[in-house]
């Protein structure tokens, strides 16, 4: 079985375990609360039935109207309390010592009754008196004796509702001890099992892996049963399988990477030795080409001191030419200044120029005006006869 | 591992061990001989439990050899025990109140039935008794120093019919059949079963009277006091018997009825009408004196005997053995 079915059935029992306990609680309180309404009306019926006594000791000592209706009355509660007790208590046991109080009480009642009666219709002859008397002394008597049967009955009831409720605990106390002996066994026994099988199979694991940790990729660890360590160990024999593999493949490169790598220094030392004569052969040509360097050097010197001097005379001819472009540059700059201003000055003549221009247009145009007035003024005077006024001889 | 197994095993021995030596302690005493007693008994239905002791073998585990002496009522049985032909006897309360009245030493040791409605008045329709009252001036016979003359003056008192008006006669009760169906008396205080076989001697003829209300007859087991002094493990081992008799009879009374009839040769049917007025308890309660001081009073009342004050009843209960063997049983406080 698997260690986590193992844990669930542990968890479940003791879920049952708690419900279990939890319902013995439930049933027994209400059973408790049973047991205590039925203490209840037992009680009452007690306490009734001493009420009822001093009541009948009241009528019998002072022949009082008021205790006699009092004792009817208290006797029909204790009646009432009887009949609700009869529904409520259950064991055959105490039905049978209700139907007895039952008994009693419907006795007492009719003792009382023929006390009330003999005493209401007592005769006044001496001898009627003595035997009402007797009769009386007689009734008394039996309603004591059955009076006191009635109170033990009732504290017999009493008992039987502290007893149902002694049981009641009792069967609680009971029902969970016989739970625990039963359901606690079965929780060490898996917990044991679980914790024996945990422990074996960690154990046997850790020796498997120091094993293997080792290097021996050979051992296997035993795998039994069908649980989550056997999984765990055919998993470990699993691994173990595939880094043998892996270490047995890993050799093999190594291998190949080991001949690889004398081939190559083989390769390289050839290659040295190549290196070295080459480099013995290029040493050699080195010092011929050294030589002819050495030979053209001189030559290029010659030619570069020659190049030198012609360089140094086309300098000397740049800065004379340099000088006499500085001076040009400044003439030019003067006339340029100077061409500046003369445009300066015609900008400014022109302005002046259109200015009269436009002052020309308009007089020009006020003076045509005032001909074509001046002619209108002739020719309405010369209409009405009279000489015009101003002489137009430019026309 | 190892080491917890052992210890597990160590304390499952031990309380193995220990609920050994708790059950060998629980063991009741080794059964020794047998100690022999003489019970006074009567006829049913009143002492049923002495008869069920018998029957369903009670007596012998308790180490008692019980001798049975049938007895027709309580005053014979009585007189029998007094006589030293028995150490025990089964008696109803009013041969013992009149005993200890003569100062006899007696005690009782328990009271094992009570009941309303052992005792009637019997008498014959055609002497013209239809109800209480028509018993005004007739012939009336009771069991002297018995409950049957008890119950007789009881009824009469509560019928407002003074002995002066009565003819009374003292009758042994096997007489009484005879006597009421010859027409020597008119009617009788009987109790059962002599009862019903008057009732069926005379046929339609009788009217039978009963009250529940003014007796309630109480059946104890008395010995001498000397004799409970020397033995009180024998009283002790008789009550043992006879309660298991009540535990039997509450558990199982078809069955007790059924066997003590035949033990008795009586017809089943009557045992069972007779059986259900009666309340069979093995107890020591106050009513018990209440009833011995009433009857006492009667008795002085009526001049039944010399002496003219009521004794301590108290002093002739023997509480002790009860008490030890079934406490709650005992409601007298001493």
């Amino acid at each position: 079985m698997q260690v986590k079915q193992r844990l669930k059935i542990n968890v479940a029992v003791s879920i049952a375990a708690t419900a279990a306990i939890l319902l013995i609680f439930l049933i027994a309180l209400q059973r408790i609360n049973k047991a205590n309404n039925l203490t209840k009306i037992s009680g009452d019926i007690v306490l009734n039935s001493f009420e009822r006594i001093t009541l009948r000791n009241d009528y019998l000592q002072n022949g009082n109207e008021r205790a006699k209706k009092q004792w009817f009355a208290r006797h029909e509660a204790i009646e009432r309390l009887m009949q609700a007790a009869l529904k409520e208590f259950l064991t055959v046991e105490d039905k049978k010592t209700l139907e007895e109080m039952l008994d009693k009480n419907r006795s007492i009642f009719k003792i009382f009754s023929a006390i009330v009666e003999n005493r209401e219709k007592r005769k006044a002859t001496s001898d009627a008196v003595v035997l009402s008397l007797e009769a009386e002394n007689r009734l008394i008597s039996q309603l004591n004796i059955k009076v006191y049967e009635g109170v033990v009955l009732g504290r017999e009831l009493l008992e039987s509702s502290g007893k149902a409720r002694a049981i009641t605990l009792r069967l609680t106390y009971i029902g969970i001890g016989c739970l625990f002996l039963c359901l606690l066994p079965a929780l060490i026994i898996n917990s044991w099992t679980t914790s024996r099988v945990i422990t074996n199979r960690i154990d046997r694991l850790r020796v498997g892996v120091s094993v293997i940790g080792a290097g021996n990729l050979n051992h296997i660890i035993e795998v039994k049963g069908d649980d989550e360590f056997s999984a765990l160990a055919t998993a470990f024999n699993e691994m173990t399988a595939r880094l043998r593999t892996t270490y047995q493949d890993l050799s093999a490169e190594i291998e190949e990477r080991r001949l690889a790598e004398g081939a190559l220094r083989k390769a390289h030392d050839e290659l040295e030795l190549r290196v070295r004569e080459r480099t013995k052969e290029l040493r050699e040509a080195n010092g011929s080409l050294e030589l002819r360097v050495a030979e053209r050097t001189a030559a290029l010197k010659t030619a570069h001191d020659s190049l030198l001097e012609s360089r140094r005379a086309a300098l000397n001819m740049m800065e004379d030419a340099l000088v006499a472009g500085r001076q040009i540059e400044e003439v030019n700059a003067k006339l340029l200044l100077e061409i500046a201003e003369r445009k300066n000055a015609e900008e400014a003549l022109r302005g002046r120029n259109e200015e009269l221009t436009r002052f020309n247009d308009a007089m020009v145009d006020r003076e045509l005006r005032m001909i074509e007035l001046k002619k209108e003024i002739n020719d309405l005077c010369g209409q009405t006869g009279k000489q015009p006024p101003y002489p137009l001889d430019f026309e | 591992m190892r080491r917890y197994r052992n210890r597990i095993l160590f304390a499952a021995s031990a309380l193995a061990m220990v609920a050994c030596l708790y059950a060998c302690m629980r063991t009741g005493p080794k059964p020794g001989p047998a100690e022999k007693i003489v019970i006074a008994n009567l006829v049913p239905p009143f002492s049923v439990l002495v008869d069920v002791a018998q029957l369903q073998g009670y007596y012998g585990p308790e180490g008692l050899s019980a001798t049975m002496r049938k007895y027709q009522y309580g005053k014979v049985a009585l007189d029998a025990l007094l006589e030293g032909k028995a150490d025990f006897a089964a008696v109803a309360g009013t041969p013992i109140m009149l005993a200890i009245m003569k100062g006899e030493k007696i005690a009782v040791i328990a009271s094992i039935q009570t009941s309303n409605k052992n005792c009637a008045i019997i008498a014959r329709k055609d002497e013209g008794i239809h109800t209480p009252q028509d018993l005004k001036g007739k012939k009336i016979a009771a069991t002297f120093g018995t409950f049957s003359e008890f119950f007789m003056d009881a009824f009469l008192v509560m019928h407002e019919i003074s002995q002066k008006d009565m003819k009374i006669s003292n009758l042994k009760p096997e007489d009484m059949p005879a006597a009421l169906a010859g027409g020597d008396v008119d009617a009788v205080s009987a109790w059962v079963p002599v009862l019903y076989n008057i009732q069926n001697k005379l046929a339609g003829r009788g009217i039978t009277f009963y009250d529940e209300n003014i007796y309630t007859q109480s059946v104890s087991i008395v010995a001498r006091q000397e004799y409970i002094r020397d033995n009180p493990g024998k009283v002790r081992k008789l009550l043992r018997a006879l309660i298991k008799a009540e535990q039997f009879v509450g558990s199982d009374p078809e069955a007790a009825q059924k066997s003590v009839a035949e033990f008795n040769g009586m017809d089943p049917g009557m045992l069972r009408e007779m059986w259900s007025g009666n309340n069979f308890r093995v107890a020591l309660d106050q009513s018990l004196i209440l009833a011995l001081e009433d009857e006492a009073r009667w008795a002085i009342d009526n001049k039944l005997t010399a002496s003219k004050k009521i004794p301590n009843y108290l002093d002739h209960i023997y509480l002790d053995g009860l008490y030890a063997v079934k406490p709650e049983a005992v409601r007298i406080l001493r």
